[in-house]
């Protein structure tokens, strides 16, 4: 299939980079289909389903090699009750994602693709869950069709949600049936999400927070005397923007992000912060295989 | 501490209200979406508005501009205070330059203090000050004219002089009002000890008249008599000693005969009193001098000389119902010792017997009698004796013209108003010296004795105001000293006098201190170099006259320092703080810039 077509989201470098990788998740997850990670349950399936380009760690059993020999191509085959990850691409779509150059709807939508590519190459199932009013979500999808859908569900997000992304989150935790990794695509601007995402632990998933900020939030070059107006609420705070007020917001801004880190790591998560001008590539490379995240 | 303009104060209230109304007003801000406002601490620094009320928060804000304003209009009120040891703008310095300056009292004297006073008002000019300086000496002068150059009065102060004599303060505040009087921001000051004549007739105009004395005792011993008189014991010397401190004073006294001691002995003085001693005096004596080794802080004083000679003094009859003119001028020529009486005393009436006991009569409109005297003078009425026939009074004369020899050589009626002349015609012998429009003005007789006539009443005109009248005094106590010129003649320190000379001659004054030269001009030499007690030797060779100088004025000796002194019409100038208003405005606006960078450090920069 050709890559340029899969999803304006992402570049054929990004791709590229996505292919080699998968989803490495502290706990181990029992699939509904056979997937390319050793069940925690003994019992194979060898039913054919798809046939995908080899990836490091991918069990060498099952390269094809007849493909190989006659195309000079590494191709593995899978099968259709291989057990396979249940993926929770979790989206903040609340209006504060509508924010900043560039801005971090489109971040965490890249993200959402990036991790929907790792996931769908190894065999992963994923579920596209928008925090927004009135959860919009997908099936669980798998394969390269599943992928395109999830592009397809990707680029349709809007980001104008009103309600706390810690309110969308507990009402996602309802619909997760499967225990599986939640990957959580957010601004974190909400006092309360430190809460929510103890309830997706509690549900027993795995929590990935990927906070993903503008470099306006991170540095704000403002100043002068400011009504400042929160994008979902409305509320109005009365500045003066000046070296002191910013040091503070900066150590508000600190203090925060620390606290989410804090709950999701309790719990056995994982946290990133990255900025949205941050590429795919550069933060699955850097960032997440470093941290381990992917493998 | 004032304001010059404190109207100006009530900016305040205004504008100081505006920036309280801008405070008071609410902050029209500028709207900023962000993605969550929980981060952002509610901080307002600074409150402008233009829209609705509030209520006024503290704010250092405002409260440093108040301040700046504040200095700002106390600045535009001309905010200042007196400072001390400055001058005001335009200041005229007199430096007192008289004989009780040369006391001891300060160090190095009196003087010394007033020069370096003024040296130190001299340093401390601004620019823009003006000063002139002037010595208040026997002659004032004026030794640097106004200017703002305190390197040329610098100069000048170093250039003053003391002398001996008695100080003129009257007519140095009169040239010192010539120079600023008019000047409503000058000033003069004056330094001095305060030790002088009472000054009169003189108006302080517009200026202030600053005066910081000088000196811290009054302890002061002088010889204030010595003469020589022939006795039946033979020539004999008396001497007084004056002690014009405050407390009795010792002293040795030694009277001198030509520099060989004669007399010594340890004389007390009581506080304000006078001792005095006779001594015999050897009959071939030049000079007598007495002298107190321990006479206080002033020694022009100390010491005293006349001529051996007793007759080398002129004995002056001064025969009037009052005339100040005639007194002072005849007690200014030290040669001269002068009686005053409204009636001749019959002893000295022709027809009764013995030798008279004066040189010179002077008759002041008082009819002329006959006197024993060897020459007379009259003014006005006239006599049987007179030199010329004298009859009514014949009202302002028109014509006057003079012959500038002998007696009127110097003197000059031009200018000078008669009210009336009295007919009068020469007698037999006598000769016209001045004529008016209506007949003789001056008469001369010389035989059988010298006698002068004036035919006008010195008082009844300004004759005794013009510049001629010393000098017809100078030469009527010439003409009667006559022969006996020659040999010593004492005169005071600060006297002028005058010699007959031909016009461009050079005579030799050798002083104490100093030796000049005198060109003759119109006539005669005037002398004025005797300011320093000592002897002075005037001409050369054969010709040479010698002076006895004496410092005589008993107000200088008497040298207590006064803290305050009256001028015309009583008024008194006290001593007073040297000061004057300094403006503020520059500091002021200085601390409100200031003011303005703090804030703008405190609430811009960091922002």
């Amino acid at each position: 299939m050709s890559e340029q077509t899969l999803t304006p989201l992402l570049d054929i470098r990004d791709v590229r980079v996505l292919e080699r990788l998968r989803l490495k998740p502290r706990k181990s997850f029992t699939g509904r289909v056979r997937g390319e990670r050793l069940a925690k349950e003994k019992g194979v399936s060898l039913e054919f389903k798809d046939y995908r380009e080899y990836a490091d760690g991918d069990d060498l059993r099952h390269l094809d090699w007849n493909v190989l020999a006659r195309l000079g191509v590494p191709i593995v085959k899978t099968y259709q009750d291989e057990e396979d990850l249940p993926v929770y691409l979790l989206v903040d779509c609340s209006k504060s994602m509508d924010y900043g150059e560039p801005g971090k709807g489109g971040a965490v939508k890249r993200l959402g693709a990036a991790f929907g590519v790792v996931a769908s190459r190894a065999g992963d199932s994923v579920m596209g869950m928008s925090l927004n009013d009135g959860v919009n979500r997908t099936r669980f999808l798998r394969g390269r069709r599943g992928t395109v859908q999830l592009m397809g569900w990707l680029e349709s997000l809007r980001m104008d949600g009103v309600r706390p992304v810690s309110y969308h989150l507990k009402q996602a935790a309802k619909l997760m049936s499967r225990t599986g990794l939640a990957v959580v695509l957010t601004d974190g601007m909400d006092q309360s999400l430190g809460g929510s995402l103890a309830q997706l632990t509690a549900a027993g998933h795995e929590i990935w927070v990927v906070q993903v900020l503008s470099p306006f939030e991170l540095d704000p070059g403002i100043e002068g005397d400011l009504r400042l107006i929160d994008a979902e609420s409305g509320a109005a705070v009365e500045i003066t923007a000046n070296g002191p007020t910013l040091a503070e917001y900066r150590k508000n801004l600190a203090l925060h992000n620390s606290l989410i880190e804090e709950t999701v790591k309790r719990y056995g998560g994982r946290y990133a912060l990255v900025g949205s001008d941050a590429g795919v590539s550069q933060i699955f490379g850097e960032i997440f295989k470093k941290g381990g995240w992917v493998e | 501490m004032s304001f010059q303009s404190p109207q100006s104060l009530l900016w305040f209230l205004p504008v100081g209200g505006f920036i309280l109304a801008l405070y008071l007003l609410r902050l029209r801000r500028r709207d900023f979406v962000i993605p969550a406002s929980f981060l952002w601490p509610e901080r307002e620094d600074e409150v402008r508005a233009n829209s609705l009320f509030q209520k006024l928060k503290f704010n250092w804000l405002w409260v440093l501009q108040l301040v700046a304003l504040a200095f700002l209009v106390m600045g535009l009120a001309r905010w200042q205070m007196r400072q001390e040891n400055v001058q005001g703008l335009t200041t005229v310095l007199i430096v007192d330059g008289s004989a009780s300056m040369g006391a001891t009292d300060v160090a190095p004297d009196r003087f010394g203090v007033a020069v370096k006073r003024a040296e130190e008002l001299i340093a401390a000019m601004k620019p823009g000050d003006q000063m002139a300086l002037i010595e208040a000496g026997a002659s004032p002068r004026v030794v640097t004219g106004l200017a703002n150059d305190p390197a040329r009065l610098k100069q000048g102060a170093e250039s003053l002089r003391r002398g001996d004599a008695p100080g003129d303060l009257g007519e140095s505040l009169r040239l010192a009002m010539a120079l600023v009087g008019r000047d409503a921001t000058s000033r003069i000051v004056v330094l001095s000890d305060g030790v002088f004549e009472p000054v009169g007739e003189v108006s302080r105009g517009k200026s202030e008249i600053v005066f910081e004395p000088i000196g811290k005792s009054g302890a002061n011993l002088a010889v204030t008599a010595l003469g020589t008189s022939e006795t039946p014991k033979g020539l004999q010397a008396y001497v007084g000693v004056k002690n014009f401190g405050s407390e009795a004073a010792q002293t040795p006294l030694t009277v001198y005969a030509d520099d060989r001691a004669i007399f010594s002995a340890e004389v007390e003085v009581p506080a304000g009193g006078t001792v005095g001693r006779t001594v015999a005096v050897p009959g071939d004596v030049s000079v007598v001098r007495a002298r107190v080794s321990e006479g206080g802080f002033l020694s022009a004083d100390d010491e005293r000389m006349v001529p051996g000679d007793p007759s080398g003094s002129l004995r002056v009859l001064l025969v009037t119902r009052g005339n100040l003119f005639l007194e002072t001028g005849l007690n200014l020529d030290a040669r001269v010792v002068l009686d005053k009486a409204a009636t001749v005393p019959n002893s000295e009436l022709v027809g009764n017997g013995g030798a008279g006991n004066y040189d010179l009569v002077i008759f002041d409109s008082v009819p002329e009698v006959a006197v024993k005297a060897p020459m007379t003078v009259t003014f006005g009425v006239g006599g049987k004796n007179t030199a010329a026939e004298v009859g009514a009074k014949l009202g302002t004369p028109d014509v006057i013209s003079v012959e500038e020899t002998g007696v009127l050589e110097g003197v000059s009626f031009e200018g000078v108003y008669l009210a009336n002349v009295y007919a009068a015609k020469p007698k037999a012998g006598s000769r016209v010296l001045a004529q008016n429009s209506q007949g003789a003005l001056v008469v001369q007789r010389d035989a059988p004795k010298r006698q002068l006539y004036f035919a006008f009443d010195l008082l009844d005109g300004d004759f005794p105001l013009s510049v001629s009248f010393p000098i017809l005094l100078g030469n009527l106590v010439d003409l009667a000293v006559g022969e006996r010129q020659r040999g010593f003649s004492t005169l005071v320190t600060g006297q002028t006098i005058g010699i007959p000379g031909r016009d461009g001659e050079v005579l030799v004054v050798k002083g104490p201190a100093e030796t000049e030269s005198v060109r003759a001009l119109n006539g005669r030499f005037t002398l004025r170099g005797f300011d320093r007690v000592g002897r002075y030797s005037v001409g050369e060779g054969e010709d040479v006259r010698e002076y006895l100088v004496n410092m005589t004025s008993e107000r200088e000796s008497e040298i207590a320092p006064v803290s305050e002194f009256a001028i015309a019409g009583g008024e008194a100038v006290q001593t007073k703080p040297m000061e004057r208003f300094a403006d503020l405005w520059k500091p002021l606006i200085a601390l409100m810039m200031g003011v303005l960078v703090l804030e703008w450090l405190v609430f811009m920069r960091r922002s």
